[in-house]
């Protein structure tokens, strides 16, 4: 592989992506709001008065109230008749819950970036050109994978960065122990890319089928986003993400990317490319 | 410079091309004439290494296709029927981008980048989104991207189409330019007037090879040569004492202008115009008749067509 050429591919996936307002708008400012949303939120949970985060002192009730965060009673060893227990109870509950931002992110951003950038090259038909110069389509496949999972998995890291150490300056110590805790570190740090890599394979397979960035978009993040209802058990408190449950999802989705790349690289052949796609 | 031997290529089961032979000699300007579909576009994307034949041969630079596509690329240049741009890049990032994927030495890139900017009126554009520049000038940089790494094989596909007269006259000097430059060049085109001008040798061709010859000799092929002479007042004895010459091979009137065929009217102009005034006839005019190349190619693939029924 000529990692030279790689390097200009993306450069120049970089200078044409990033000239596209919207790619632009949804790699930088969607993920600073999905990031400071929920800091505002802990933010005002932090500052109210604990009595008014819990509207219960009832142990059994304040048992029923926490619903899905009742775990973390146990976990944190605090008292459900306690407010400032039960608050802590919330906010490391939310805290969990926004983790999950830092999945959609990896998501989100590939796909954008992978379906403009091919969709962009079929409607103005120059990856003909491109195709004709002496880099091989292996090459060209891994470095408009690289120009679009990188800079999400970037973001992610960034924005997981950001929130952790904002977070840091205010929310109490369980709750920055779940956010900065090893277990959604490893996650963060082994998941957001191999969920961006997945993301890229699809957003190629369905470029490949549709002449459209929107459509293209729209029925990548119908295949994507679904892959989110996986965390549905976790906010109905059956199970807690650990850094174990983290390494079994890496090696699914590590599975699920090579059969998707595979695929990828199938449809992403010179001749594939000319004769075959619409 | 090219050699196919039965290049053929089918897509699930229908022929876009059929055996094709051809030899492409280095330094001529090469038309590939044919009607929409006749596998043109093919011909070139498997000679551009870019996709495979599914049967026979051919040697593209002196290396063989479907072993050294590499290098082929390497040595050839494409302009594709659409520019092809990436619109939102500048004009000259455009042209770096591909001089680099063209393995242009890194001290040349920048000097060769303005070089053909400026040689095709669009240096003072260069800052521009690709896409806000007019047809004739995306065409222009398409050209020039083909053209950056200096390939031994340049293939036009349609260089001129939509441009208007102007832009499609700069086109076809700066082709002119480098034929005498000794590059070789293929042309696919509709425009048969342009092939007329530019093209050395020109392949007439539907699926399978129909005709491959210099526009003159193609028209001599097919029609012979003839002349044509205005008189003030054509009357039969006129005819009648040009069909008694020995080398006229057929007469026909036309009006007042007769049109004699004949196979050396350099030799025998001056014994024929003679005949005609001993004969009473006031010559006006006298010209070589003219056959576009227009009309010899729609007889070729008429020709073919009926062959083919």
């Amino acid at each position: 592989m000529n990692w030279n050429k790689m390097r200009i591919v993306i450069k120049k996936e970089w200078a044409d992506t990033f000239r596209n307002k919207l790619v632009f708008f949804t790699l930088i400012f969607l993920p600073l709001l999905l990031t400071l949303l929920p800091l505002v939120n802990l933010y005002v949970m932090q500052v109210l008065p604990a009595d008014e985060v819990s509207e219960t002192s009832d142990v059994g009730e304040a048992s029923e109230e926490l619903g899905p965060f009742e775990p973390y009673i146990e976990m944190l060893g605090v008292s459900p008749s306690d407010p400032e227990g039960v608050r802590q109870v919330i906010m490391v509950g939310m805290a969990s819950i926004y983790m999950v931002i830092f999945f959609m992110i990896p998501l989100m951003i590939p796909t954008m970036i992978a379906t403009d950038s091919i969709v962009s090259e079929k409607v103005t038909k120059s990856l003909e050109p491109l195709l004709a110069t002496p880099i091989s389509v292996t090459e060209l496949l891994v470095a408009k994978a690289l120009a679009a999972a990188g800079p999400a998995v970037a973001v992610t890291w960034l924005c997981y960065a950001l929130y952790g150490g904002i977070a840091a300056l205010f929310v109490p110590g369980p709750v920055l122990g779940v956010i900065l805790g090893l277990d959604w570190i490893v996650g963060i740090l082994l998941l957001s890319p191999l969920m961006a890599l997945l993301a890229v394979g699809i957003g190629i397979i369905v470029s490949s089928r549709v002449n459209d960035t929107r459509s293209a978009q729209q029925i990548s993040g119908l295949v994507v986003l679904p892959l989110m209802l996986v965390f549905i058990p976790m906010f109905m408190g059956l199970f807690t993400l650990t850094a174990g449950v983290f390494l079994i999802g890496a090696a699914i989705l590590a599975v699920l990317d090579v059969g998707v790349i595979r695929i990828a690289t199938a449809l992403f052949r010179r001749e594939t490319i000319l004769t075959r796609w619409r | 410079m090219i050699v196919t031997q039965g290049l053929t290529r089918d897509f699930d089961g229908r022929v876009a091309v059929d055996q094709l032979d051809l030899e492409v000699r280095a330094g001529e300007v090469f038309g590939l004439l044919g009607p929409n579909g006749a596998g043109k576009t093919t011909t070139v994307r498997m000679l551009t290494a870019l996709i495979a034949p599914t049967a026979g041969t051919a040697t593209v630079a002196g290396f063989r296709l479907g072993e050294e596509d590499t290098e082929i690329r390497r040595r050839v240049g494409i302009l594709t029927e659409s520019p092809g741009l990436y619109e939102r890049l500048p004009v000259q990032l455009n042209l770096e981008i591909f001089a680099q994927l063209y393995e242009v030495p890194a001290e040349d890139l920048a000097p060769r980048v303005e070089r053909y900017l400026r040689m095709l009126d669009l240096w003072e554009r260069r800052k521009d989104p690709a896409g806000t520049l007019s047809k004739g000038m995306k065409q222009k940089l398409a050209i020039a991207r083909a053209l950056l790494h200096e390939p031994q094989v340049l293939f036009l596909d349609e260089p001129t189409a939509s441009l208007d007269p102007e832009a499609a006259r700069t086109v076809h000097d700066f082709i002119q330019d480098r034929r005498a430059e000794g590059r070789t060049i293929v042309l696919c085109t509709h425009n048969l007037a342009e092939a007329d001008r530019l093209c050395n040798r020109i392949a007439v061709f539907k699926q399978q090879l129909i005709r491959l010859d210099t526009p003159e000799n193609l028209r001599r092929a097919l029609y012979g040569r003839a002349v044509r002479i205005k008189l003030r007042e054509a009357q039969p004895a006129h005819l009648k004492a040009v069909r008694t010459l020995p080398f006229v091979k057929e007469v026909v009137q036309m009006g007042e202008e007769l049109a004699v065929h004949l196979d050396d009217p350099e030799a025998m102009n001056p014994t024929l115009v003679r005949t005609l005034v001993q004969a009473g006839a006031d010559v006006q005019f006298v010209r070589e008749q003219e056959h576009t190349l227009e009309e010899v190619y729609l007889d070729l693939v008429r020709e073919e067509e009926e062959a083919g029924r």
